[in-house]
């Protein structure tokens, strides 16, 4: 069937929202931050791993293999909860999708909220959830507070 | 909307078709979806990520298809026969084609039936008993069990088996066969060419004394005839003597041959010509109500071996043919060339691969047991009534084959007749002419000759039989005292007559130290083994005369005079 392209250029990286609150401060060794061509992942002091997907972004097997890196590098050999902000995602194919719940990534992840806001990053989010199954605890926000809230409930 | 915008329906006409797609199975379908991330774009990507699962799943199930169609190609025609049953019934569930293979018989006509009836009726009993216990929990302990082949014969297997629950509820027995045919064949040769070396050199033995004895007499009642007036009453009773002792070198003769210690003249005999030789007394030896039919290959088929016992051979199975078809029937000599690439390529295991003659001698009489055939070779053991046979006939057969580098097999069947094949490696030279040229009389000499010989008794015949043909004769009883007298006269002797086998020095070593020390040492040898199992390719032996014992006078003194004519 014909595809056609409407993709458009990528905007600049949003400044990931928790940076606002003060609670982080942009500063070498408070935040190890790593600006990927994907997504943004640092560890916040809290010891939560923040994803945040940039907007457009089509995420690919090599690409998401990338972040789970970035990832790997910032939970630092520990299970941490993890907030992943997909709410710039308008795909993920297959591969990307069995890294996220490979064995790399379930190793260091003690929770995931998946954060989304519009009926695409929906469907992508419980796609992974119900589809591909990761075997960590994960679940679907559309509200960051919330999210952060389930993710620092205790295990 | 923009320019180029597509509408709300042109979007969901898209979407529909992407779904159309999957659902036809083109999984390679694919839309690209809008940053938007409204509701269709939203279905777009579940229909992009679904497309996605079912071309893994589709993927997965082609790699489960072609493993599944291995291991279904390994089960078919794995080196072993497989089947299932019904734990209850023991009726065959499934089969794989090496079983079909081993049986003859097409898959559906084994699959239904009992595994009882393929099994021979001699061990149904024990294979149900086996089979019922391992139904009940019991440990299986594998009896051996015959099948029963659609072309007649069988199969003989070895059992294992296992007890599994099927998806049903239902008890199964999985049965692996393991054919053991071959094995058990090689197993029973083996064990019966044990049996026929231990007992072939228990009888080399006893012949090889009694030839000695034999020597004895027969030199001794010659020289007593030598003395007497030929009409007298004791002449008669000396030629009685010889005439006992002419049977007991018969059988001396038949138990070397069979021992394969017979002396022995191998040439390069043509198959061809000694079957046609041996066919019309055949003829005469069977009777008119047995038709011989001869059917020898057109092409020579040379082999090395003495012709005279081929031919006994032949006349001993064409005389076993003739005992077994009492009220007549069909006995057929063939013979034809046989390539072998392969050891037991033609069903004798220790057949080396080669070129051979193949000689079939078969009969449309009575056969043979499993247990007569297994002790057909063994001397002295006859199924026919007393006085009707030495039970040596197929023993010489054994050993003549044997010594000339042959095999000798056996198929028989109660009321199927039986069917002798014999195996002779094809000569690479030309046959020999088959008829020798008459010997001249013996006649004696005045020479100096040495004998040789441990045996007291035979010494002293040999030395008067020298003696009384004109001849000077000193003896020495072992190799050494030999080589003494030999120091001490030097060049002034002859010849020099030995045993081969003697205690300490030997006939052989004696030789090699004598033609070490005068290389043109005149040899003659006298042993009850023959040539090929007392003497070494190469060494001394070669220019030496050698005759077996027991000799009469004439064929000493003929070979005396032989070894000491040679240049």
């Amino acid at each position: 069937m014909v595809v056609r392209r409407r993709e458009r250029t990528s905007a600049a990286a949003p400044v990931p929202a928790m940076l606002e609150d003060s609670k982080l401060r942009m500063t070498h060794g408070d935040v190890d931050g790593v600006h990927q061509s994907s997504a943004d992942v640092f560890s916040e002091l809290d010891g939560t791993v923040v994803l945040r997907f940039h907007s457009e972004c089509r995420l690919s097997e090599a690409q998401a293999a990338a972040v789970a890196r970035e990832h790997v590098r910032a939970a630092r050999g520990e299970k941490r909860p993890v907030l992943a902000d997909v709410r710039g995602l308008i795909a993920a194919d297959r591969g990307s999708r069995q890294v996220a719940a490979g064995p790399e990534v379930s190793a260091i992840t003690l929770r995931m909220a998946i954060l989304v806001d519009n009926p695409l990053t929906r469907v992508l989010g419980n796609f992974f959830l119900r589809v591909t199954t990761p075997e960590y605890p994960t679940r679907i926000f559309n509200d960051e507070a919330r999210a952060r809230a389930w993710l620092r409930e205790p295990a | 909307m923009g320019k180029g915008e597509r509408t709300f329906e042109q979007r969901l006409d898209e979407t529909v078709e992407l779904a159309v797609q999957i659902a036809s199975g083109n999984l390679e379908a694919r839309l690209l979806v809008s940053e938007r991330g409204d509701p269709i774009d939203a279905v777009v990507a579940a229909l992009n990520m679904l497309a996605d699962e079912l071309a893994h799943e589709r993927k997965g199930r082609q790699r489960a298809e072609e493993l599944l169609q291995d291991e279904l190609d390994a089960y078919e025609n794995a080196p072993a026969l497989f089947c299932s049953l019904d734990g209850q019934s023991l009726t065959i569930e499934n089969c794989n084609q090496t079983l079909a293979a081993a049986l003859g018989l097409p898959k559906p006509q084994i699959i239904g039936r009992s595994v009882l009836d393929l099994c021979s009726e001699d061990c149904r009993d024990l294979v149900e008993r086996s089979l019922r216990e391992l139904a009940v929990g019991a440990p299986h302990e594998g009896p051996e069990a015959r099948l029963d082949k659609a072309t007649g014969g069988h199969v003989t297997v070895s059992t294992g088996a296992s007890r599994v629950r099927g998806h049903d509820g239902r008890e199964r027995l999985r049965i692996v066969w393991r054919d053991v045919t071959l094995e058990r064949h090689l197993e029973a040769q083996l064990v019966q060419a044990q049996k026929l070396s231990a007992v072939g050199r228990l009888c080399g033995g006893v012949a090889h004394d009694f030839n000695n004895i034999l020597s004895v007499v027969t030199g001794a009642a010659a020289l007593l005839s030598a003395e007497l007036s030929a009409r007298s009453i004791e002449t008669e009773d000396i030629d009685l003597i010889q005439q006992a002792v002419a049977r007991g070198a018969s059988l001396t003769s038949d138990l070397l041959a069979f021992s394969r210690r017979q002396v022995v003249k191998p040439t390069t005999t043509d198959v061809r010509s000694v079957m046609r030789e041996t066919e019309r007394m055949i003829e005469r030896l069977v009777g008119a109500d047995i038709q011989v039919i001869g059917d020898p290959q057109s092409e020579p088929l040379c082999v090395l071996i003495d012709a005279s016992q081929l031919s006994q051979v032949l006349i001993n199975l064409a005389i076993n043919a003739r005992d077994a078809m009492g009220e007549g029937g069909r006995l057929s000599i063939a013979a034809a060339r046989l390539n072998l690439d392969r050891e037991g390529g033609s069903g004798v295991p220790d057949l080396p691969p080669g070129a051979y003659a193949r000689i079939s001698v078969s009969d449309t009489g009575s056969g043979m047991t499993n247990e007569v055939l297994s002790q057909v070779f063994e001397p002295f053991f006859t199924t026919k009534p007393p006085g009707s046979g030495s039970g040596l006939g197929l023993s010489v057969c054994y050993g003549i084959i044997r010594q000339a580098g042959g095999r000798i097999s056996i198929d028989s069947g109660v009321g199927q007749g039986t069917s002798v094949k014999i195996y002779l490696p094809i000569s690479a030279s030309e046959a020999s002419p088959a008829l020798a040229p008459g010997r001249p009389p013996a006649r004696g000499g005045r020479e100096t000759i040495l004998v040789v010989e441990d045996d007291v008794a035979v010494c002293m015949v040999t030395r008067r039989i020298l003696e009384r043909a004109g001849y000077r004769v000193l003896v020495a009883t072992n190799g050494v005292e030999a080589l003494e007298v030999a120091d001490r006269l030097g060049a002034s002797i002859d010849l020099v007559v030995s045993d081969v086998t003697m205690p300490g020095m030997g006939g052989i070593e004696l030789g090699v130290e004598l033609r070490r020390q005068r290389p043109t040492t005149r040899l003659l040898y006298l042993s009850g083994y023959p040539r090929v199992a007392t003497v070494k390719p190469g060494s001394v032996e070669l220019g030496a005369e050698f005759l077996g014992k027991p000799f009469t006078s004439s064929a000493l003194l003929e070979s005396v005079r032989r070894a000491l004519d040679i240049a």
